[in-house]
């Protein structure tokens, strides 16, 4: 077997600058798109749960295409399509203190309208869970819809929408390795371009494939520490302490 | 009664409310005085929730006119008399003179009992979070439930529950009350607690229109009981002469199977 353990320490101890590089792009682009994704599927949901159909209908136009359509072909066709067609060009943005990329624009956008799509589902689904009698208790003491949304509707839908939301940002980290192709230089572009200096293929994709494992565990520990401080106020017992009780939960863990 | 004036608090006109085909109102008329207590009872289906409902503007109406303090509910008349759907906003200030009790209570269950009564005050009226805290805790003594705080409504009672949800409504300072159905879903044990309540309620002067089932409670606090059948009001008048010379026929027929 064509296997060097030496290099396989070696990339996953110390990672070459272009490494960490990627590491960083992935990370700052899964937040900015997983951010924008909730910005705009907050603002579909609350169109599409409108009676009024001219706020209704393009909400699901819009959930329809981003849901029917590979996230691959939505990144080519935003970035490279538009270009070509000449409707639109991402040209590199110029903030002062550093240049940012048209390339990572094209990606956050693409990654976020695609992921919007999603979001406003579950956030529907969210505040369709919350009952009825919620907001008529909040109309009768005067709130306004934006009041009742904002301090009743939605502080519960969030507790029923942080599990799905934070499985929507495991996925989203997985999914940036898509905009390799259009030359983002993420974890997954990184590891083709020392590959094809070094030809160590078998070594590196195993590296790549820990730091993407270490990146999901990493955010599954905090999802279960968000999940708790959301389920706080509601005072429920957690599912094995009902189960089994607390006296059996002392025995179980040996105490 | 000593306590009643004459100056009607909430006007309810002809009010006729359909869900698609379904009449369920078909033109109620109702007044009710400052320190009135008014009792609706009748069969279920009879419209009694939907017309309460529609005081507050929590149903549309289909046709008839509210007033509340003289003030038209839900619409605004223009200068040349026509009636126009007033706004959201309006109308959310319009609902704080009245309170509401739900059978279901409807407490958010993400606030403690505390937060609960003072969420409204802050938000709605603007009152500041120490002079609201200040009436939320003499709201709940009042209740009975001063030690009850700090609770979520998971951890209380029905009974309760439902007494928070009173002073809840009560900390909006509202002009009048509506009871729906407050003790339905009660078990009986904790109906009592909450009746005890709405009593005191009524013997401090405040206005309420009560839909109940609870007999003994229409008898004993209401000034005026009004039977609701079939979506018309078909009779109404003092608890005794409701309850012991009913005069329409299908008054009888509903009291000959609830008492």
């Amino acid at each position: 077997m064509n296997f060097s353990w030496d290099i396989f320490w070696q990339y996953l101890l110390q990672p070459s600058d272009v490494y960490l590089y990627g590491l960083w792009l992935t990370c700052v682009i899964s937040v900015l798109s997983m951010a924008l994704g909730c910005a705009l599927g907050l603002v579909a949901a609350l169109m599409r749960l409108s009676s009024n159909p001219l706020l209704q209908y393009p909400v699901r136009f819009y959930v329809w295409l981003m849901r029917g359509t590979p996230l691959l072909v939505q990144i080519v066709f935003l970035y490279t399509a538009l270009a070509a067609g000449g409707i639109f060009r991402f040209e590199d943005l110029d903030l002062g203190w550093f240049i940012l990329p048209g390339n990572i624009q094209a990606a956050i956008i693409a990654l976020g309208l695609n992921e919007g799509a999603y979001m406003a589902e579950i956030i529907r689904a969210g505040i369709g869970a919350v009952d009825k009698g919620q907001y008529e208790a909040s109309r009768s003491l005067g709130m306004t819809f934006g009041k009742l949304m904002r301090r009743i509707v939605l502080p519960q839908a969030f507790r029923v929408i942080v599990p799905p939301i934070g499985n929507e940002f495991n996925v989203m980290l997985k999914n940036t390795t898509l905009v390799s192709v259009i030359g983002v230089q993420e974890l997954l572009l990184s590891t083709q371009m020392v590959t094809s200096a070094t030809f160590r293929v078998f070594e590196l994709y195993l590296v790549v494939a820990i730091y993407f494992l270490l990146l999901t565990t990493l955010w599954g520990f905090f999802q279960r520490w968000l999940e708790i401080r959301f389920s706080q106020s509601e005072q429920h017992a957690p599912a094995s302490s009902r189960m089994f009780g607390r006296q059996a939960m002392k025995l179980l863990r040996g105490r | 009664m000593a306590h009643l004036s004459e100056e009607p608090i909430i006007e309810a006109l002809g009010i006729h409310k359909a869900f698609g085909e379904l009449q369920i109102l078909k033109g109620i008329s109702l007044q009710v005085r400052r320190g009135e207590v008014v009792v609706l009872i009748g069969a279920s289906g009879s419209g009694k929730t939907t017309f309460i409902r529609c005081i507050n503007l929590l149903e549309d109406i289909q046709a008839g006119r509210i007033r509340v303090n003289g003030r038209a509910m839900g619409y605004r008349e223009r200068s040349d008399g026509r009636l126009v759907r007033d706004s959201e906003r309006n109308i959310a200030r319009q609902r704080r003179d009245i309170g509401m009790v739900f059978q279901r209570f409807n407490l958010f269950p993400h606030m403690t009992a505390l937060e609960n009564i003072i969420e409204a005050p802050i938000q709605v009226l603007g009152l500041s979070r120490a002079a609201a805290l200040e009436d939320a805790r003499r709201l709940l003594g009042r209740v009975g439930l001063a030690d009850k705080a700090d609770h979520y409504s998971s951890q209380l009672s029905g009974g309760q529950q439902q007494r928070v949800a009173i002073a809840r409504a009560l900390a909006m300072k509202p002009q009048a009350m509506l009871f729906d159905e407050p003790t339905s879903a009660l078990d009986p044990e904790t109906v009592g607690e909450v009746l005890q309540v709405m009593k005191e309620l009524a013997e401090e002067g405040m206005t309420m229109v009560v839909v109940t089932h609870e007999m003994g409670f229409a008898r004993e606090v209401a000034d005026r009981v009004v039977v609701l059948d079939q979506g018309e009001l078909i009779e109404q008048g003092t608890p005794e002469q409701i309850f012991s010379q009913p005069q329409h026929p299908r008054t009888r027929a509903f009291l000959s199977r609830v008492l």
